[in-house]
């Protein structure tokens, strides 16, 4: 069930929060949490029973590692229980495409295992991997089964993050006022929902029927115009954005109907100045699992290593090339290599990780040399805007990967992005007019000059000048996570809250709901639509 | 917050009102502007459906049915009198599809229109592609079926297939595009789809070299086989192409031709007839605006070589309650029959 599937809107989502507030009121606060737990069960298996039990096991035996490690830290048994959730992932997700790397590096012929893929395993392995590290740390301490499978499978945030801490959720479990229906919570979460659900419908998705122009003729070899890859992969950029954001403000309006803030998982990333930037900003549940259980602990492990052996450290006042390798850059290419191969089994999500860690690499390679190479080097408002638009081009690049379904189709897109494709646009094919007679230019107004291309840019300027939905919550409901300052009213006030980043906090007002409420039917009548996708077929 | 509330409440209510007042001012005073239901994949569907939906008088005897080989190139006059008795032509043709697409039409339309007892398939090398890949029904029969020919108020429709950038991006160039011989989407009375390209708007051949899929071939061969059983006669058209293309992609024409063969023998038995014009000599590059689509003048001119061609058959071409010949009963059905002309 995804949150756009008429059941979910008409039938799933209006009973849980009914029965969840109903049930709390009847009874105690365990049956509403009971309840939430059998209706994110249900909400799981709805897709495939018969991946219902795995979760179930991997709760249970991660509620029983858990309680373990809290009575008595070892290490050994923390070893153990993150193998054996690595050990699961890697036979749901990797077996198939190691058997094919072993197959393809040594001719060895080993069977293809053809295993699907269990909806969400990476988010709930990488959840409760989090969850026992931070048991044998003594930070978490939990006995309740039903609450700790809460955690594990609350459905806003099973399918697709964010990825939370066991502290930050149960603790709001356990406040009282979490079990009493508040308007405000309703209506922010709802609000919050709409913009998501906005974002998913209206423009992900329209924005998904333009990637063909850079993939499609990829998929048979053919690398595109270079207007026509451009344009394709920025379409994805986009797409992806607001997919996935989209989805991240829905599960976050979810929870908070429910009482429950989840954490922000996206904040703007395309107005990122530089790649570090970037991942502070994208999928920042991830960044942070990623960075608090992998990337810390290796060069702690490094760092330590050289403190042993006499080794110098890393300083920003008198860097040096050894220690900057080994203690920044290495554990920086291990970390983004498995973050990409965490996203999916293929050489191209390989790749995507490894060019994102030279990237950062460079990133701060640049951050160490820069202010001796070219000191006194500011950046004014032309120069960060620059940052911001190679920025956003780069990361553009790299989710070619991402998209591709193979490392040949990738370098085959990217092979059309350096103007080495057809010198023939399929666009300018298909509407009829003859590419001959048209510069890069003319191809590009052509381009721009369609409603694609006013939701192109429509995206851009959302992006690029709006700021993002968790900023608008807090802006009406004060912080949600960080503190936004108070600003004046007027158009003062928005345009110094704009500059840094956020809104003026203002009483929410009836014209504001009357946006959303805008909003929110459209996208439903939308999502509620059963409307094939149209096959964009010019003239003939 | 609770004016934030209602604020809500009252922009849901004003995209209600908003949609209403749009569709029936469009419906009243612009109805050229506007769009169909968009119950299938393809604009074009949408609007035959449409076109349905304003003639619930037409009975079909004849039904033809294909991509835009067929919609774009049959004149129905032609086809009118070939009916017996005369009368009831149909061109439920439309873009774009491909041969399991279009059974899967067909399929839509025989369940409609009963007295259907020859089916015409104007058919070409685009046809023959990506039939594996692409799925074969592009509407649902159900809801198409409500809207053309069951009358339900059309509003419901364009609720249930809310598709605002879609309606949008179409009925900015609606009028234009129903401008009879020159739009895209105009239909005439039989529902065919004639047009006449100005050469300035020509664009060579336009397709490529095309890579065929066996599926296809296999698509036409399980309906005939199901033609049969409904005792519906089957007429292949492989219409004329392009003399350039054919002399540059001559692999594809020897392709297609081998098709024609692989349909007629294993069609032998179900009294499916094949004309093969493909390499028709009357037919010059100055005939085609494209590889594979003839100017209006020239369409009508192989609409009455294939009428001709099917009046010319010995057998029956007609309404369903003509039985099999005791022969074709012998048989196992009609006698495959092959009109290969000027080959």
């Amino acid at each position: 069930m995804l949150f756009n599937a008429p059941e979910f809107l008409l039938a799933f989502l209006p009973t849980v929060v009914v029965g969840f507030f109903l049930l709390a009121r009847l009874g105690r606060p365990s049956w509403a949490v009971a309840w939430l737990v059998v209706a994110s069960l249900f909400f799981y298996a709805w897709w495939r029973l018969d991946f219902l039990p795995l979760l179930l096991l991997s709760v249970l035996f991660n509620f029983a590692m858990g309680r373990l490690l809290a009575g008595r830290p070892s290490r050994w048994l923390l070893g153990a229980g993150i193998a054996a959730n690595l050990g699961a992932l890697g036979w749901f997700k990797y077996s198939g495409f190691l058997a094919d790397a072993i197959n393809g590096l040594t001719g060895a012929g080993l069977p293809v295992p053809q295993v699907l893929l269990p909806l969400a395993i990476s988010f709930f392995t990488f959840q409760q991997i989090a969850y026992l590290i931070d048991a044998h740390a003594g930070e978490v301490r939990e006995t309740s089964f039903a609450r700790y499978t809460l955690f594990v499978v609350f459905f806003p945030q099973l399918i697709a993050g964010p990825i939370v801490h066991h502290k930050e959720m149960l603790d709001q479990f356990d406040r009282p006022e979490t079990y009493r229906p508040r308007l405000d919570n309703l209506v922010l979460g709802l609000t919050a929902f709409s913009i998501g659900l906005f974002k998913k419908v209206f423009i992900a998705d329209p924005l998904g029927s333009q990637t063909p122009l850079a993939f499609g003729p990829a998929l048979d070899g053919l690398a595109p115009g270079f207007i026509d890859a451009w344009y394709g992969a920025i379409a994805f950029s986009l797409q992806l954005y607001f997919d996935f954001s989209g989805y991240s403000d829905m599960a976050i309006g979810l929870g908070l109907m429910f009482g429950i803030r989840l954490p922000i998982n996206f904040a703007s990333p395309f107005k990122a100045a530089s790649v570090i930037e970037f991942w502070q900003r994208w999928h920042m549940t991830l960044t942070r699992f990623l960075t608090g259980y992998l990337y810390t602990p290796l060069v702690m492990a490094v760092m330590r290593r050289r403190q042993r052996a006499g080794k110098p450290m890393l300083k920003r006042s008198t860097p040096a090339v050894g220690p900057f390798l080994s203690l920044l850059a290495l554990p920086t290419l291990i970390t983004m290599g498995l973050a990409g191969i965490w996203h999916g089994a293929g050489w191209q999500f390989v790749a995507f990780g490894l060019l994102h860690g030279v990237l950062l690499v460079l990133n701060h390679a640049w951050r160490f040399a820069g202010p001796k190479l070219a000191p006194g080097l500011g950046l004014g408002r032309v120069g960060h805007a620059a940052c911001v638009v190679t920025t956003f081009l780069t990361v553009t690049v790299s989710l070619v990967f991402f998209k591709a379904a193979s490392l040949e189709h990738a370098l085959t897109v990217l092979r059309g992005m350096a103007g080495l494709g057809g010198d023939v646009a399929l666009m300018a094919r298909l509407g009829g007019i003859d590419p001959s007679t048209l510069g890069p230019l003319g191809e590009l107004m052509m381009r721009m000059a369609t409603l694609q291309g006013a939701l192109l840019l429509l995206a851009l300027t959302i992006v690029w000048v709006l700021p993002n939905t968790p900023q608008y919550i807090d802006a009406i409901a004060g912080p949600v996570e960080r503190r936004i300052e108070e600003t004046t009213r007027g158009v003062r006030g928005w345009l110094t809250a704009l500059r840094h980043g956020s809104l003026p906090l203002a009483r929410p007002s009836a014209l504001q709901g009357a946006v959303v409420g805008v909003l929110l039917s459209l996208a439903l009548l939308r999502a509620l639509s059963v409307a094939p996708t149209e096959f964009l077929y010019f003239t003939f | 917050m609770k004016r934030f509330a209602l604020g809500i409440a009252a922009g849901a209510v004003a995209v209600f009102g908003g949609l209403a007042t749009a569709y029936g001012a469009l419906a009243t005073v612009w109805p050229e502007s506007l769009p169909a239901p968009a119950i299938s994949r393809l604009v074009q569907i949408d609007e035959k459906l449409r076109f349905l939906r304003r003639h619930p008088e037409i009975d079909p005897k004849i039904l033809a049915v294909g991509s835009s080989i067929t919609w774009r190139q049959i004149d129905g006059d032609a086809f009118e009198a070939a009916g017996d008795p005369p009368g009831g032509f149909l061109n439920g043709g439309t873009g774009l599809l491909k041969s399991h697409q279009t059974s899967d039409l067909l399929d839509f339309y025989l369940t409609r229109f009963e007295n259907v007892g020859t089916v015409l398939i104007l058919t070409g090398p685009p046809d023959f592609s990506d039939c594996t890949r692409e799925p074969a029904a592009l509407l649902n029969h159900h809801d198409a079926g409500a809207y053309a020919f069951e009358n339900w108020p059309e509003a419901y429709f364009y609720f249930r297939y809310f598709a605002p950038q879609r309606y949008l991006r179409t009925a900015m160039t609606l009028a234009g595009r129903r401008t009879p011989y020159s739009g895209d989407l105009f239909l005439d009375d039989y529902g065919s789809g004639p047009i006449e390209v100005p050469k300035a708007m020509q664009r060579g051949l336009r397709y490529g070299e095309i890579d065929p899929d066996p599926a296809c071939v296999e698509s036409l061969i399980r309906l005939s086989h199901r033609m049969l059983a409904l005792n519906v006669r089957l007429i292949v058209v492989f219409a004329p192409i392009h003399p350039d293309y054919r002399q540059r992609y001559p692999d594809v024409v020897t392709w297609l031709d081998e098709a024609a063969t692989e349909l007629e023998t294993a069609t032998a038995e179900d009294g499916t007839q094949i004309i093969r014009l493909a390499d028709d000599l009357q037919f010059e590059g100055g005939d085609f605006f494209d590889a594979f689509h003839l100017q209006w003048p020239a369409a009508r001119r192989l609409s009455k070589t294939i009428s001709s061609a099917m009046t010319d058959v010995p057998g029956d071409i007609g309404p369903t309650d003509v039985a099999p010949s005791p022969l074709a009963k012998a048989a196992g059905g009609r006698p495959a029959t092959t009109t290969p002309i000027q080959r």
